[in-house]
Order: structure tokens, then C-alpha cells, then sequence
């Protein structure tokens, strides 16, 4: 069976402590400035005006319906069977379609590179039967990683046992793969998702270049098939045309 | 231009719209599957480590690719951190790889302290500071000698010091941290818990945190085991006047008045009393002094402590109700460093009394009793015997008889060098640390260093310190040596290896190897036997019964964890406590008889007037005290400190969230950065993070980044302990 | 009746037309087998996917597509070097719209000769044309401008990833991006274009697909077509 990768963070566990975020910098060499991963302080106020956190590790969410993935002129931005959206860094132009295309900041143009990263899922660590390197790390094991597709993992047991919710709102569900536990609070509404805004070239042309040449392809090759139709048409009755002329 | 996202709309609509609409699979028309390459990584190699980034010491294993360390791990099996690791240990890789590291050894060419150095030989190095070392020890005695560590890994300096004669050696970890913790521990029960302290977390059902930001001044394991417990439904009450990430974990935040612990343990121990919560079976079994405790504590009532602390007279009363239906799964957790107040003996014996009322002693939920992995040291010759006492009276009856006298005071060390009382002191040899940042006097630290006629400094990075030195000897770090072994207590004994990850880089040195070249120069090679540090651990492990082969593939070797002996009083087996009575010590007999006992009593301390502030500072748990800041990983997380003020106070200042502003105490010492307005911390009471406000150019990520809460903490001393009473600054604000 | 013939262009030409005509293929084939995400890409997933996966990769294709356009646009640009005066020149000077009056009147051509496919405007009066139609015109236009904004955007993707820093000068990858919608805008227009090329060469004009073969088109052929190309031949002495 397919595996089905999801990442689980608790956020009643998650004290905030950035260990995810340098093994995935020495892991990946990712130069500063720049991170694949992040924890969220959310500052609110409790009840009784006493003051109140949320902590909220994140990174790719690995969604379902990846608008990277959809953005992405040459493919470089693929996704796998098992969820896992990567990045194919010889296809990688560093064009940056996908940076704004995520709901999540989770994509940046690596300067070492000149291509474009993310979260792996630490992609060579699970396939070789480890963690990644964040859930290995995490101090309050406040992140777990695993296939849901397999009953018998510990990901798909917590998703049975615990409330889960994941970073969506009403403008933007891309079916993330990472889920979240606040133990019964609601999200705060500065962690969800706002709808992007995408490169002005990207979306000239999705939304006027292609459309228009699709309608202009389509309706030229419609002209001269019915061009050609109509030429079939007259030839055929100018030889019965003519046929009847014989006739006469 | 914004675009809601939704799935359903790419299904119909996909690019292709020409064919979607001629009913082409949907499916086919939302991705392309095509072959791909994905980032890989190298092959690596694994060594086994213990961190060297604080020291709680984590078990590690390092990932080595092309002879270099590139990346680090948790090692599964180490007691200490069950195979995770924090912010800190996986930066470690850039202690190593540092730009700004020290790499070869220099001699100071221009005043102390103004930065002017030439590159000399390791001969050279060694020749000078035994020609100094000898001089010196001719013309002042041994005890002329102060050895001040820190941290890295300080015993081979310790060794050598205590071979050269002279009794001062010191580090930080009792008299600027932990000593009053330990001390009081050690008085009533006879049982000093420890730098990893034996609690055992996962068990306990409830928790008064004593301003101990657990998720914040973090130790993996500790942190890891109270996360689980709390994640099990356990119960926290916090005691801060900050709400730190340990209090949003809390059942109930008390923004406590700061200094005034005390007077709610005070309270607490006599509500357990009067109300008979306490356990009575362990009570009258185990323990001496009741009733003289009860007539000690009866004017500390809830209302008085009120008054005193803040917090109400009945969550007084309900906590202590609380705690006592919990016990023994339940803690009164004390402050890691309890240097805050001129009676931190008092806070630190309210505490080990709390939890022996609450019967925690020997009970699973409570504190355990460790086992240990003994491995015999090696044979030396026994050090000369030292005429002179302690420089910093650390032990020495008539000064500071109850402070530990392996690790001293390292501020009244400072004072006597400053001083040069009671007897001159003109060598120092540091290992490691930062007397400016992690004492409370720069002033003192700037004559002592001006008093001596040498100092030889060994470090892996420059500070702030190790700038004033004659001699700079660069050190190799923990990836790339070997050290002496780790044995360690805690429900498992164990025996732990550091393996070098590389060879040392740039011209630098492990300490044991320094140590030994520089005890040749001064003639005592004897107490160096040993070829290597390797040769060292092997000899060790073989009188164990182990070798060091073993021990590399392993990394550690554990006795398992057994809950008879971890937990007696659980299985029907006595509870041992190792004080003159051989009984619990309410009162204990040792404070008596040294006349001390008022140190149970409570001792008022500083309250702000008008426009002053109580000054607090703490930890982060990505920066370790005062050095990481100029990690580059590190200082990426958080670069300077910021200075916490509520907003009612920083609106009558007319102080804006990101001002900068000036924070000066009484003795008009001044530190300036950046405001952080926040309700997270009480009116009456500022806060930064420790560590920051380097003043070292060398530190070129951390310099001039922040302020330095050393040169605004308190310089007051604890009146039994000698210790520091950090805590005791009242500062002013001002913008700027 | 014997059919006058005469020579309209020469072997290097035709070659050219051709090789040109099978470049377009391979480019277009290769280009719309490139472009994957679904927000940007035209195509239906089906074709990349089979050329990618024909080719283990897109890597592959990617490099197919940049070589082959560079060595399309090398050629063309050496053809019109070494037969500038012969060739290009006459060729532009008939063929370029470059002026509103005649852009319109081009325009009213074309349409109108698409209205008479349909039976439609059979009244309507049509000016005599040149060597190149109305229609022809536009096209040709079309065609040399879109190419070469297609080779300088197509240059400008493929070499600029390899060649410049992009996360050191955001203008880099601004550039790319526009560079990727002009490039893909203008393959769609000039294919648009394309179509009805293809049409009257195969269906309505099978002389002038004849003559991009053999090189020659029948007298007659121009005299009703070309009426003023007619007359400057005849004026010249070549018929």
C-alpha cells in the first residue's frame, strides 16, 4: 500500500526551544537568513486579560494539492506517491513561481544554490527508516512522523486519540499534511493561512496567456476546419452538380 | 492581487481547459508524474560523544563525513537525554567551525586587554608560563596560583593546579548557580540531588515550579521527562513574576513578588503543619524537628505571606491542599541557579523541608536515589598538602565553612585576587568562562586581572576575559578530542565516552594534552602519567572491567535502572539519609551548631521606590549563559536581548515596544537596548535575557549586541553561603 | 494546356523553410513537454508526461529544447548574414506590416479572404497584391518578430539559471518570469498563425506548397494571385 507521510506537532508539548530548527539547518546546510523549518510564538490573551502562548513548530506542509507543485514551470516542484513535495534541484531555475504560491512561506530561494528550498521531510532520513532530523531532535517529542496509512504506526494511533486540526482557513485548504494539537484551543487566527499572492507573470499566465491561447488555438483550428468542411461540402455537390448535369 | 486556493478549482478549470472540457480525465490533467532527482546526503560515519554545550552533557553520536563533523545527534541509550537534543547541542558543530575561534596560542604585545597579539609557538607558550609559574611560586608560594574554570572540560586543570600546591580552584557552578540549591539539600537531607537532580519526573502528578523555567533554562532529559509528565495531566503551578514558555504550560501562573520565594514556602510549610498535611507515617519516622520547625514558621502565616509576596492567603492555603493530596507524586521544584537573594540558604532549606513533608523521598513521582557506574580514577602521586586555606574562605572555618570547597566561591575568588587578601595572588589560570559575564562585578574582575603578575588563559573562542590574558592557549573542542570519562547517577548508572569527531582544528590543543606538556615544563609530569587522555579513559575502563575499544562502539555502558533500589520506600526497603542524625533534619543540627540557623527564618529584602524596578534576567533555550551568543546559528535564533517592561509601566515612561532604553541601577551602572513591551511580567519588574551585551571586538556576531545583565545584577553576597544575591538590583528606566 | 513554370526561390531557401518547419516541430514538442505545473502549463498533462517519462527526466528534455532552440536560432541568424542582400532583405522589405495603413489594410485582406472561405463577401473589392498577400504579410510579420523574441526569452531561461546569481539581484528572476511569459505567449500567437499557414498549403494552395519543394509556381498561379508581383516580373523580363 502507498505510504502516506504526515507530520504531527503538539503544540502543548512544543516548548519552543529551536532544536528543530538548527538540526535542520546542520542537516541541510541551510545558510542563515534562511530556515526549512520554524516555531510559531503566538502571543494572546488568556482569559481574565492574563497573558497566554500558542507555540507552533512548522514547515512544508506537504499538501495534498500543492500550488507549488501547480506553479512550477519545469517541474522541479514534483511531489512523490507518498505526499512528500520536493524539490529537484537540477530543474530548479530559481524562478521563485512557487515562493508566493505557498500559503505557507515554506519555500525561499537558497543562495548557495541559486535554486529553490524547503522541507524535505528529511527525504533520504525516512527512507532510510529514521526520523527527520527535527522529529529526532524535539526536546518535548512534541513532533511525530510516520505513515497514516499504516494502522499500526504511532501516527495514525494519535490521530485517533487526540484532536487534530490543521492550518487552514476558509480561503485556503490545499490539504496540508501536517497537523496540529492545541489541546481544545482554536487556532489563532495569525497562524492560518491568508490567500497568496502570486507573481504578476504567473498569474498573466494562467489567467490571460493560456486562456487566450487556448480559446485563439482552438478557435483558429475551428475556422479552418470548418473552412475545410464547407470546401468538402461544395466540391461534393458540384459533382453532383455536375453529375446531374450529365444527367440532363 | 490575492487568489483563494481551492482544489476544486484546478480540477475543472486546469490549465489545459481546452481538453478538460472534451471530458479528458481530470486526473491526467492535474500532474505530470515524471522520473525526478531529490537532494540526498553523503555517506557518514558515527562517533560517540557526550555535548560540551552546557553542562547538563547529553549523549551524543556525531555524524563524520570527509573527516569532518557534520552533524549531531542524540544518543538513544544516554540516560540524560534519551536521544534528543536541544537548539544548543546541534549548533555545536559551529563551536568547532567558528570563524572567530582562537587557533593558535598568542602572546599579549600591548596593555592587557587592548587586542595587540603576535603567534607564537606551543614551546614558546609553555616556556614562558612555567618561567612566570616558577618565578611566582618562588617568590609567593604555591597558593599564589588561582585556576578558575568553566565548562569545557576543566579536570585536567584542576589537576594540575592541585600538583602546582595551591588550594583556589574555582568554578562558577556553586557560587554563581547552584550552591544554595545543593547546600540545603545536603544539610536537611544529606542528600545534595546534584547537577542532574534525581526527581523523577515522568511520575509526578503535580508541580510547584519555583521559578524554574524548565522549558527555558533547559536540560533535554529534565526538560523531555517534565513535558511528559504534563502531557500525562500533571499539574503546574508557576512561580515567576515573569510568564515564561514554562508558565504557558501551567494550570495557574503566580507573578510572584521577585525575592520573595521565602516567605511563600514559609507559609506553605506552616499551613502543611498546622492543617497536619504533611505525610506523618515518613514524617515521624524518618524525620527530627517538628515541632521546633512548627514553632519557627507559626508568625508565617498565609495573610502575612500575602502581604509579603503577592499571592493570596488562600491559593496559599489550597496549593499547599494540593500538593499534600498529590504527595508523594508531587514537587517542589527549586530554581537551577539560587543566587537571588541574601537568604537563598532560607528559600533552599523551605523547599527540601516542603518535600520532606510531602514524604517525596524514595518514592516514584518524587526524588529517587541514583545508582552509580563506578570507574576507579588512576593511581597518582597524592597532591602537596596546602598550608594556605582557600583564598575565597569556600569551607574555611570563620569565613565560609558551608560553601563547597571543590568548586568555591568564584566571586570572593575574584575579590580576594582583586584584594590581594588574605595573601597575594598574581597567577590565574582559567580555563575556559567569562568572569565579566557570568560574575556580577566588572570592577572587581578589572583589578584582580590588574593585581596579577601573569595570566595564562585556554579557550576555544575569545570573551571578554580571555582578552585581558599574557598568554591565550587555543583549545581543541569536544569534536575533536577525547576527555575524561562521564559516569553519571541517574535511575541507571552509566559510563559515557567522548570520542573525537575530527582531528583538532588549526593549531589548537586538547586540554589534557596542555595540561600535561605545560606539568612537564614545571616538573610535575608525575601527576601525567598518561600518554594521551585515550591512554587515560582505557586504564580507567580496565579497572572497571570494560576497555575503551568497548566502550567506542557503544558510546555508554549502563547498570539498568532498578526500582528497588531507585525507589525503597516503594518496596518495602529503608530510606538512607547520610546527615550527623542519620535522620531527616528539619532543623538541621549542622546549621545549628555553626550558629546559622536563622537562616530558616525570614530575611526581608530590597523593594523598589518610586520609578525603580526589580531587575530579573534569565535563560533562552538556545543560548547557553554567556557563550553562544556569538555562535552564528545561535545568534541567528536571537541576536541581542531586549529588555521585558510591562505595559503600564512602560507607558508612564512613555516607552514604545522596540525603543531603545537605558537601564541603570543604584550604583549607577548602565546597560542600553531594546524595549519589549509585554504583560508577560509584572508592573514592578524588568527582565532580560542573560548573556548578551558582549564588549569583545573579536566576538564579531555578538559584539555590541544587547546589554549585559552581569554589570547590572546585584553584586550582594547570600550571609551564610557566600554566594551571590544576583537578584538584589533595583534599576531605573529611561528612554532614550 | 502546358503549365508555365517558373523559378521563385531558390535550394538554400526551401532548406531553410524546411529545416525551420522541423525545428518548430521539435521545439514545440519538447516546449510543451517542459512546461509541467498545472497554473502554468497549456498542454494536457498527458504530453509532458510521456515525454518526460520517454526521456527519464525532465533534465533531459529541458537541455533538448535549449540546445536545439539555440542551434535553430544560430542558423537562422547565419542564413540571414550570408544571404542578407540576396535574400533576407528583399524578404523583409515585402513581408514587414510596419505602418497602420498598411497594417489595416492588410487586416481587411485577411479578412475578408477568410469570409470568401465561407462563401461570405463575395462583393467586396480586393485590392491586386504583391508577391506576399495581405494575409501573408501579417503572418510573416508575425513570424520574424515572434522569433526573435522567442530565441531572446528562450536564450534568456535557458543560459540565465546556469549564468546568474538570481537570490543576488531579485531583478534576475523578474526577468525569468517575464522571459517565460513572453516566450510562451508568443509560440502560442505565431502557432495560432501557424494554422491557417498550414491550411492554404495543403488544402487551398497546393501550388505553394508544391513550390517550397521544387522551388517554382506556375505563371498562372502568380497572375491571379500575385497580379503586381505578376507585373514586376513581366516588367523585369522574367516571364
Amino acid at each position: 500500500m502507498t505510504k502516506k507521510y504526515v507530520m504531527l506537532a503538539d503544540a502543548t508539548r512544543c516548548i519552543n526551544c529551536k532544536a528543530c530548527v538548527i538540526a535542520c539547518r546542520a542537516e541541510w546546510g541551510t545558510p542563515l537568513g534562511h530556515s526549512r523549518d520554524w516555531v510559531r510564538e503566538v502571543e494572546m490573551e488568556g482569559p481574565g486579560g492574563m497573558p497566554d502562548l500558542m507555540l507552533l513548530p512548522g514547515r512544508c506542509q506537504h499538501c495534498d494539492d500543492a500550488p507549488c507543485v501547480e506553479s512550477c514551470p519545469s517541474g522541479a516542484a514534483y511531489q512523490r506517491e507518498d505526499g512528500v513535495v520536493l524539490v529537484d534541484h537540477e530543474l530548479c531555475s530559481g524562478c521563485e513561481l512557487c515562493v508566493p504560491a505557498c500559503p505557507y512561506d515554506a519555500r525561499f530561494l537558497n543562495p548557495e544554490t541559486g535554486t529553490v528550498s524547503k522541507c524535505t521531510f528529511c527525504q533520504p532520513r525516512i527512507d532510510a527508516g529514521q526520523p527527520p532530523a527535527c522529529v529526532g531532535t524535539c526536546v518535548g517529542r512534541a513532533l511525530v512522523f510516520g505513515d497514516a496509512n499504516d494502522p499500526a504506526s504511532e501516527v495514525s494511533r494519535l490521530l485517533q486519540e487526540k484532536e487534530w486540526l490543521r492550518l487552514t482557513s476558509d480561503g485556503v485548504n490545499v490539504g496540508p499534511n501536517h497537523y496540529y494539537h492545541t489541546g481544545g484551543r482554536p487556532l489563532p487566527p495569525e497562524a492560518l493561512p491568508k490567500p497568496t499572492t502570486p507573481h504578476v507573470q504567473g498569474r498573466l499566465l494562467e489567467e490571460v496567456v493560456n486562456p487566450l491561447a487556448g480559446a485563439g488555438l482552438l478557435g483558429m483550428a475551428g475556422v479552418f476546419v470548418a473552412a475545410g468542411m464547407k470546401k468538402l461540402l461544395d466540391r461534393r455537390s458540384e459533382v453532383q452538380r455536375q453529375e446531374g448535369g450529365h444527367h440532363d | 492581487m490575492s487568489k483563494t486556493t481551492d482544489p476544486s478549482r484546478r480540477r475543472f478549470l486546469g490549465g489545459a481547459g481546452l481538453l478538460a472540457v472534451g471530458g479528458y480525465p481530470a486526473r491526467a490533467l492535474a500532474r505530470v508524474k515524471a522520473p525526478h532527482a531529490a537532494e540526498m546526503l553523503g555517506p557518514s560515519r558515527e562517533v560517540f560523544s557526550f555535548c560540551d554545550m552546557c553542562y547538563w552533557r547529553c549523549g551524543l553520536k556525531i555524524r563524520v563525513r570527509d573527516g569532518r563533523a557534520v552533524k549531531i545527534e542524540g544518543n538513544p541509550e544516554h540516560p540524560n537525554n534519551r536521544g534528543v537534543v536541544c537548539a544548543k547541542g546541534n549548533a555545536g558543530l559551529m563551536a568547532a567551525y567558528d570563524p572567530d575561534r582562537l587557533k593558535f596560542p598568542l602572546l599579549r604585545m600591548g596593555e592587557r586587554g587592548a587586542g595587540k597579539w603576535k603567534r607564537i609557538s606551543w614551546d614558546e607558550a609553555y616556556d614562558r608560563i612555567a618561567a612566570a609559574f616558577l618565578k611566582a611560586k618562588e617568590q609567593y608560594g604555591p597558593e599564589t596560583l588561582a585556576m578558575i574554570g568553566h565548562g569545557t572540560w576543566e579536570k585536567p586543570y584542576h589537576r594540575l593546579a592541585h600538583a602546582f600546591g595551591t588550594p583556589n580552584t574555582t568554578s562558577p557552578v556553586f557560587g554563581l548557580c547552584c550552591g544554595p540549591r545543593d547546600v540545603a539539600n545536603q544539610l536537611v537531607a544529606g542528600r545534595p540531588l546534584g547537577g542532574n537532580e534525581t526527581l523523577d519526573l515522568e511520575n509526578c502528578r503535580y508541580f510547584l515550579m519555583m521559578g524554574r523555567n524548565i522549558t527555558e533554562s533547559l536540560h533535554n532529559g529534565e526538560t523531555l521527562g517534565w513535558v511528559e509528565a504534563v502531557a500525562k495531566g500533571a499539574q503546574v503551578v508557576y512561580v515567576d513574576p515573569r510568564y515564561t514558555i514554562t508558565a504557558s504550560k501551567a494550570k495557574e501562573w503566580l507573578p510572584i513578588r521577585p525575592l520573595t520565594d521565602h516567605a511563600f514556602l514559609l507559609a506553605l510549610i506552616r499551613v502543611m503543619i498546622e492543617e497536619r498535611l504533611y505525610d506523618t507515617e515518613f514524617v515521624a519516622a524518618y524525620t527530627l524537628g517538628l515541632e521546633e520547625l512548627e514553632r519557627r514558621v507559626a508568625r508565617y502565616t498565609p495573610e502575612w505571606a500575602e502581604e509579603e509576596c503577592g499571592i493570596a492567603a488562600k491559593d496559599i492555603r489550597r496549593i499547599a491542599r494540593e500538593l499534600a493530596a498529590h504527595a508523594p507524586a508531587a514537587l517542589v521544584y527549586s530554581p537551577r541557579r539560587l543566587t537571588r537573594t541574601s537568604n537563598d540558604l532560607g528559600t533552599g532549606l523551605a523547599i527540601s523541608i516542603l518535600n520532606t513533608l510531602l514524604g517525596v523521598w524514595d518514592r516514584e513521582g518524587g526524588i529517587f536515589s541514583p545508582l552509580s557506574f563506578p570507574v576507579p580514577e588512576p593511581d597518582l602521586p597524592p597532591f602537596p598538602h596546602a598550608d594556605a586555606p582557600r583564598a575565597d574562605g569556600a569551607g574555611v572555618e570563620g569565613v565560609w565553612p558551608l560553601a563547597n570547597a571543590q568548586y568555591g566561591l568564584t566571586n570572593q575568588m575574584w575579590s580576594a585576587i582583586a584584594e590581594q587578601k588574605p595573601y597575594p595572588i598574581k597567577l590565574l589560570l582559567t580555563a575556559g568562562g567569562n568572569g565579566f559575564m557570568n560574575s556580577t562585578d566588572f570592577d572587581a574582575i578589572r583589578r584582580a586581572i590588574g593585581q596579577l603578575d601573569f595570566f595564562v588563559a585556554a579557550d576555544i573562542a575569545p570573551n571578554e576575559m580571555n582578552q585581558y590574558a599574557d598568554i591565550l592557549l587555543p583549545e581543541a573542542s569536544y569534536l575533536e578530542r577525547y576527555d575524561d570519562l562521564q559516569t553519571g547517577g541517574a535511575k541507571e548508572g552509566f559510563v559515557a565516552v567522548r570520542m573525537p569527531a575530527m582531528k583538532p582544528l588549526h593549531d589548537t590543543r586538547d586540554a589534557w594534552t596542555i595540561c600535561k606538556q605545560l606539568a612537564g615544563r614545571l616538573g610535575l609530569g608525575a601527576w601525567f602519567p598518561h600518554a594521551s587522555a585515550a591512554e587515560l579513559i582505557d586504564e580507567r575502563l580496565k579497572k572497571a572491567g570494560l576497555s575503551l575499544a568497548e566502550l567506542e562502539t557503544k558510546g555508554i555502558v549502563k547498570k539498568p535502572a532498578d526500582p528497588a533500589r531507585n525507589f525503597p520506600r516503594e518496596h518495602g526497603l529503608p530510606s538512607v539519609f547520610p546527615t550527623p542524625s542519620g535522620k531527616v533534619e528539619l532543623v538541621p543540627s549542622r546549621l545549628k551548631a555553626l550558629g546559622m540557623d536563622d537562616a530558616l527564618d525570614y530575611l526581608p529584602q530590597v523593594r523598589p521606590q518610586d520609578g525603580e524596578f526589580h531587575f530579573t534576567f534569565g535563560r533562552v533555550g538556545f543560548h547557553t549563559h554567556a557563550r553562544t551568543q556569538n555562535n552564528p546559528w545561535l545568534a541567528d535564533l536571537m541576536g541581542e536581548n531586549e529588555l521585558w517592561i510591562h505595559p503600564d509601566a512602560a507607558s508612564r515612561q512613555g516607552i514604545r515596544d522596540g525603543d531603545r532604553v537605558e537601564v541603570a541601577d543604584r550604583n549607577s551602572r548602565k546597560e542600553t537596548l531594546r524595549a519589549k513591551v509585554t504583560r508577560r511580567i509584572r508592573p514592578d519588574t524588568v527582565f532580560m535575557v542573560h548573556g548578551f551585551g558582549h564588549f569583545d571586538p573579536r566576538m564579531r556576531t555578538a559584539h555590541g549586541k544587547g546589554a549585559a545583565d552581569a554589570n547590572l545584577a546585584s553584586r550582594d553576597r547570600d550571609g551564610h553561603l557566600g554566594t551571590v544575591a544576583m537578584g538584589r538590583s533595583l534599576v531605573r528606566v529611561r528612554k532614550l | 494546356m502546358t503549365e508555365r513554370l517558373i523559378r521563385v526561390r531558390d535550394r538554400r531557401t526551401i532548406a531553410l523553410h524546411w529545416f525551420n518547419a522541423a525545428c518548430w516541430a521539435l521545439l514545440l514538442a519538447s516546449g510543451f513537454g517542459i512546461i509541467s505545473g498545472d497554473d502554468v502549463r497549456l498542454a494536457p498533462a498527458f504530453w509532458p508526461g510521456l515525454v518526460q517519462n520517454l526521456a527519464g527526466g525532465n533534465a533531459p528534455v529541458v537541455s533538448f529544447h535549449g540546445v536545439l532552440g539555440m542551434v535553430w536560432a544560430a542558423s537562422i541568424l547565419a542564413f540571414a548574414l550570408f544571404n542578407l542582400r540576396r535574400v533576407v532583405r528583399p524578404f523583409l522589405a515585402e513581408v514587414l506590416v510596419l505602418t497602420p495603413v498598411t497594417a489595416w489594410r492588410d487586416l481587411r485582406f485577411t479578412t475578408v479572404t477568410l469570409l470568401r472561405l465561407f462563401g461570405l463577401a463575395k462583393n467586396a473589392e480586393l485590392p491586386p497584391q504583391g508577391r506576399y498577400n495581405g494575409a501573408q504579410r501579417l503572418l510573416g510579420t508575425l513570424i520574424v518578430l515572434g522569433s526573435v523574441l522567442i530565441a531572446l526569452s528562450g536564450a534568456y531561461l535557458f543560459l540565465a539559471p546556469k549564468l546568474l546569481p538570481f537570490a543576488a539581484n531579485p531583478l534576475y528572476g523578474e526577468l525569468f518570469r517575464w522571459a517565460l511569459m513572453v516566450h510562451a505567449g508568443t509560440v502560442f500567437a505565431v502557432l495560432t498563425g501557424l494554422i491557417p499557414h498550414i491550411y492554404f498549403a495543403v488544402v487551398e494552395e497546393r501550388e505553394a506548397l508544391e513550390s517550397m519543394k521544387s522551388g517554382q509556381l506556375p505563371v498562372d498561379f502568380i497572375r491571379h494571385h500575385n497580379p503586381l508581383w505578376y507585373e514586376e516580373l513581366h516588367r523585369s523580363g522574367k516571364i
